[in-house]
């Protein structure tokens, strides 16, 4: 078995796509199709080309008529499958000695000399198709050659070039090393970061996404993993990291936030290599990820992902040369300069934020001082681009478990690396087989307490899932993990269609020792928990007072009680259908309003059904007259539980009119009275406005008053009547029992002012 | 009021307090309805005495089952959750 090369691409080439202008599509149908396509409209060509491109003898044809050198540039191409992006076309190229440009060209050389290069001249006639990415813009750009795509019958029947070996002039002896991490490892922690969401059930995104860094710590709290406060070569932020690969393999659905359970598993139990290869795939597209970083946010995002999928495929591509080369061990710095050389026709080229893990290469170590030149230039590369570099391999393919790193012995700043099995098979694919997994099945030891220790160094990631499922993981890293079966993960597993007899069988045949009594016996009870608190949704349940129930129907059913069955789901036509004259309840469907209410609690309610006819009887009274709502019908439906919300919302509900205010308000305070002041007090009514003032301007009467109503009335207790009777009397008031009704005094205090008239008007209009 | 309560009192089933059995006047069909089963009466009683799973809970079919409030079949399961029971969840399988 073979792995496809990680960098190719397979989709078709859509020539109707918009961004093939006019004069392009008849360039293409001029190079693809000869000169039938000479006259066609823009619609028809397109038509032309894609018959073309589906047709094997005419590209077969097509083909034929390259010449050898354009040949061995399709060759080059077709290795990459349909498409391949600029850069990389040119790093391919250049490698191969097939590009006429070089390095120090400016931008009227590259113009000019596209005239010699084979592949610019394809690309020209549209052998290549230009991406939409440079549609019309690439001639003018300093770029060597634009993104390119080939039909998927030019690719099949090209023969892909050889793979390159990477030019590596170093032979490293004597290198000290870790131990890389195992695939499943990595597997255990991408699903623990799957069972962490899945048990959060949501989790707050942003744009494009992205994870919140809120939910980043409350995944942090499910999922112990390592992160570079101690060590700055780990991954930062992994649990963004993993939630960005189950994002971009498709394995999480965003807008329902759930878990393609199926896709996964599916990925999870192909051969492990699959997935290691799944994962580089994902890293190429992660827009938020900088290696050696972190997670970006939105705002420090890279504005043109093109160019990020650029630089890693790049990346990818000269490990990919890596696999096929003789040696085994590389220096760091050494393959960083060479990648420098590889790519330098079309250079990755962008302001990264700062890495946690700086590997203070020799070379620029001091870039001010040098002279303006290449060593200047590359020392600067080094810093900024080639820190980058190294971060992708030194921190997040050593994460992948695709790269082991070490230093050269004695001297621990001297970084070095090379690919593990893994990493040969994923880089180096397809020309590398895929060799057979040394994995162990029984990895597992059950302890009588529930903690499942789980040997991660030669385990089988295809035996993984279902340990993650049920049990929790309790270890931050290491070949050696500690799970802890609980009851909660047991429960979800079997939630999601597994059996407690599966459960039990996986950890007999993983596990070095036979399974406990107590996990035995734990599973048991655990399992027949469940069982015995069922939620049955989507169901029919036929009631029927009389007790004949179905009353002869051939229907499958399960009595539930004397005058209950419970059926299978049946839809509206179908249970009208088989219980035409039953009265019908659809708990999908909002309440038939059929009730009104009176302000004091009168209910009307017709014909109801037994939904309206229980929660009648739970806040209401039945009396001769009707249901009646009452403070004591109220209090007691407290006393079950209900709350006055729930009252309110049956209510309204059921009711043909909005709940009486009153009412509402008399059921809020059976629950919570609201207190009111209900007292003698008396009124002082003045005859002026003038008064008015003259008695509120006195501190001494003030203080007598309980308040004051605009525009002439004070309110007094009783307490104060006589006090303020005497002051009033020692003022010259006298008192008449004539009410000059407020509301008749208010209209005229609150009337608009009459306009004003001129005053020549006014005393026409005077009467005489 | 005095009757209600004293009926309470010596009610002739002991879920009768807590839950109530279903009334239906005639023949009544309910579809697309939740049902909650339990294994045994006293595990429905000790369900309807905890007021976050009552209010989700309609009337009683049985000792052993109970109708769920239109449209809260969800808040049911997840309220039962989150009060570490473990409800086997099941949709439209009557058996």
């Amino acid at each position: 078995m073979r792995l496809r090369y990680v960098l190719s691409r397979t989709d078709p080439l859509d020539v109707t796509l918009p961004f093939l202008s006019t004069h392009d599509l008849k360039l293409a149908a001029r190079f693809w199709c000869g000169k039938t396509a000479n006259g066609m409209r823009q619609a028809d060509l397109a038509e032309e080309i894609g018959k073309v491109f589906e047709n094997r003898q005419a590209v077969t044809a097509v083909m034929a008529r390259l010449s050898a050198k354009e040949r061995d540039v399709l060759a080059v191409v077709s290795r990459f499958g349909t498409g391949i992006s600029g850069s990389l076309l040119a790093a391919e190229l250049a490698s191969r000695n097939l590009t006429a440009f070089a390095e120090e060209q400016g931008f009227s050389s590259f113009y000019s000399r596209r005239s010699g290069d084979a592949a610019s001249a394809m690309i020209q006639k549209l052998a290549f198709l230009k991406s939409s990415r440079d549609s019309g813009v690439w001639e003018f750009s300093q770029r060597a050659y634009p993104d390119v795509r080939i039909p998927a019958l030019a690719a099949e029947l090209a023969k892909p070039a050889a793979p390159l070996p990477w030019p590596s002039e170093v032979q490293l002896a004597g290198v000290s090393t870790g131990v890389p991490r195992s695939l499943a490892e990595v597997a255990v922690d991408l699903l623990k970061v799957a069972e962490a969401l899945r048990s959060m059930k949501s989790w707050q995104t942003v744009r494009g996404g992205m994870l919140s860094k809120n939910a980043q710590k409350k995944i942090a709290k499910f999922v112990p993993l390592p992160t570079g406060s101690n060590d700055p070569q780990a991954l930062p932020d992994p649990w963004a990291f993993y939630y960005e690969t189950l994002r971009v393999c498709g394995f999480l659905n965003v807008e329902t936030q759930t878990i393609r359970d199926s896709k996964l598993q599916e990925l999870v139990q192909a051969v492990p290599f699959v997935l290691s290869w799944n994962f580089v795939r994902a890293w190429l597209n992660f827009e938020f990820w900088q290696d050696g970083a972190g997670m970006m946010g939105a705002a420090h995002r890279f504005h043109d992902p093109a160019r990020l999928l650029d630089g890693r495929s790049l990346v990818v591509w000269a490990l990919g040369r890596v696999a096929h080369s003789p040696h085994e061990w590389f220096d760091l710095e050494q393959f960083a300069i060479e990648f420098y050389r590889a790519t330098r026709l079309q250079p990755i080229s962008w302001e990264f934020r700062a890495s946690s893990w700086k590997p203070q290469f020799e070379r620029s170590r001091d870039k001010e001082k040098l002279p303006g030149g290449r060593d200047r230039t590359v020392a600067y590369w080094l810093e900024n681009e080639g820190t980058w570099v190294a971060n992708a391999v030194i921190v997040t393919f050593v994460e992948l478990g695709l790269i082991e790193r070490g230093h050269v012995e004695g001297q621990p700043h001297r970084h070095c690396f090379r690919l593990t099995a893994a990493g040969r098979v994923v880089f180096g694919g397809p020309e590398i087989d895929v060799p057979e997994f040394p994995a162990e099945t029984r990895f597992l030891a059950v302890l009588p307490n529930h903690d499942v220790l789980a040997y991660l160094d030669t385990a089988d990631t295809r035996a993984l899932e279902l340990l993650t499922r049920i049990a929790e993981c309790t270890s931050t890293a290491g070949k050696v993990q500690t799970f802890a079966l609980r009851r909660e993960f047991v429960y979800r597993a079997m939630e999601s269609g597994r059996t407690v007899a599966a459960i039990r069988s996986y950890l007999e045949e993983h596990g070095r020792t036979p399974l406990p009594p107590t996990v035995d016996r734990a599973l048991t009870e655990w399992a027949g928990k469940r069982d015995s608190l069922v939620v049955r949704s989507g169901v029919t349940v036929a009631v029927d007072p009389a007790g004949a129930l179905l009353g002869g129907r051939d229907l499958p059913h399960r009595r539930l009680g004397e005058t209950s069955v419970i059926l299978g789901r049946l839809t509206a036509k179908e249970a009208d259908h088989q219980f035409g004259a039953w009265l019908t309840v659809d708990h999908t469907v909002p309440e038939r309003r059929t009730w009104t209410v009176t302000e004091t609690g009168l209910i009307r309610a017709g014909q109801i059904d037994s939904v309206a006819r229980v929660r009648l009887s739970l806040f209401a009274e039945h009396t001769d007259e009707g249901w009646h709502v009452t403070r004591d019908s109220v209090r007691t439906a407290f006393e079950q539980r209900l709350t006055v919300d729930q009252i309110l919302e049956w209510l309204g509900s059921h009711l043909t009119h909005a709940i009486p205010p009153l009412l509402k308000t008399a059921i809020r305070n059976w629950s919570k009275p609201e207190s009111v002041f209900l007292g003698k007090v008396h009124v002082l009514q003045v005859p002026s406005v003038e008064t008015c003032s003259a008695l509120v301007s006195s501190p001494t009467f003030m203080r007598l008053t309980a308040e004051r109503i605009p525009p002439r009335w004070f309110l007094i207790h009783d307490e104060n009547w006589a006090k303020v009777k005497k002051l009033l009397l020692q003022l010259g008031f006298s008192f008449n029992d004539s009410w000059h009704s407020p509301a008749a005094t208010l209209e005229t205090v609150v009337s608009p002012p009459a306009k004003v008239a001129p005053a020549h008007a006014a005393r026409k209009t005077r009467p005489r | 009021m005095k009757n209600r309560k004293a009926a309470k009192r010596n009610a002739a089933h002991p879920l009768d307090g807590l839950l109530p059995l279903i009334e239906a006047e005639g023949r009544e069909l309910h579809l697309h309805a939740t049902v909650l089963e339990v294994a045994e009466m006293n595990q429905l009683a000790e369900l309807a005495s905890q007021p976050k799973i009552r209010r989700y809970l309609l009337c009683r079919l049985s000792d052993t089952a109970a109708l769920v409030e239109p449209g809260c079949t969800r808040e049911l399961e997840d309220t039962l959750t989150a009060l570490q029971h473990t409800p086997k969840r099941l949709h439209g399988d009557w058996q």
